[in-house]
């Protein structure tokens, strides 16, 4: 089971979550990054003005 | 000072404005993009270009390993050493430089491109960001040493990575780092046209605040260049020239009143 970065709270993932994958935590509603899936990592998404690239 | 950004695209005539930048009594640097030669090159590779609509409706070019080493080959490369070239020939006595070189153009990467795929939203990161700061030190004492600088992407990020950036965002750090007067862009079109397909609807003058209107009312890339435009005009530039660079003389043109004059 992951927890939150943030609020510690369990998080629900599914079986098919991707690298890169966003996702919001049901308790604190911060924006979550899975940064790994083999072992799951979870870390609060960055934060950006313009979510585009270049 | 004057800088000229000239755009990527394929008609340009580069031997006639460097022909024309040859006549200028002013110092003055130039700013290239390559964006078609890019993609001709990232054919060549194999390598198919991808281009990202965020959440919010914004494209992007992907830039991962194999878009970055095709503008290292296309826009540090053979534009850029062409322009050079083409400089020498006019004796224009040209250093041709990306945003990494001295760390001219210091850099943030970009935290990701938040896109829907699959259903699923995911964050794309790539090796993208925006310009922060320019080595004006560095840039002033080859001006003032009689060279001129050709300037291109990539930039060099925190890190000292090579990462892409959007060469409108450039030009405004370096029109504030050099106290440039005048800003010159060229383009595959007279200039800003009300209608794209009118030849016609040419705008000969455009004032800063009606800069901020037009932001709102286009969409896509274009938005982007009028933010670009915008932020470059709310610094202390007198004039920002948008002109035709397939004509003749398209430097001159451009100083004689051709294109679209925006001024305060």
């Amino acid at each position: 089971m992951s927890q939150c970065p943030v609020c510690d709270a369990d998080l629900t993932l599914g079986d098919d979550i991707l690298k890169g994958e966003l996702l919001e935590c049901d308790d604190c509603g911060t924006e979550l990054e899975i940064t790994s899936v083999d072992p799951v990592k979870v870390d609060a998404a960055p934060a950006a003005e313009e979510d585009w690239g270049q | 000072m004057l800088i000229v950004k000239i755009g990527g695209g394929e008609k340009l005539n580069l031997p006639g404005i460097i022909r024309d930048l040859a006549t200028l009594n002013e110092p003055f640097m130039i700013v290239h993009g390559a964006n078609a030669l890019r993609d001709e090159v990232a054919k060549k590779m194999g390598f198919e270009k991808s281009v990202l609509t965020s959440i919010s409706g914004y494209t992007s070019v992907f830039s991962d390993e194999n878009a970055l080493d095709a503008i290292l080959m296309a826009y540090s490369g053979l534009r850029n050493k062409r322009l050079v070239e083409l400089c020498q020939q006019n004796d224009i006595n040209a250093v041709g430089l990306t945003g990494l070189d001295g760390r001219i153009v210091q850099g943030k990467r970009n935290k990701g491109i938040r896109v829907m795929e699959n259903g699923k939203k995911m964050l794309k990161r790539d090796f993208s960001g925006k310009p922060a700061t320019v080595n004006s030190a560095l840039l002033t004492t080859l001006i003032d040493s009689g060279y001129v600088p050709v300037l291109t992407i990539p930039i060099c990020d925190e890190n000292g990575n090579a990462i892409n950036s959007e060469n409108d965002d450039i030009v405004c750090k370096l029109q504030q780092g050099l106290d440039a007067d005048t800003v010159i862009q060229l383009i595959e079109a007279p200039g800003f046209m009300e209608d794209i397909n009118d030849p016609d609807s040419l705008r000969p003058r455009l004032d800063y605040a009606e800069l901020e209107v037009r932001e709102q009312q286009v969409e896509g890339r274009m938005k982007r260049k009028m933010h670009a435009l915008y932020k470059l005009a709310k610094g202390n530039v007198k004039k920002i020239i948008i002109c035709d660079g397939r004509g003749e003389n398209p430097i001159l043109d451009a100083l004689n009143g051709g294109g679209t004059w925006i001024q305060p």
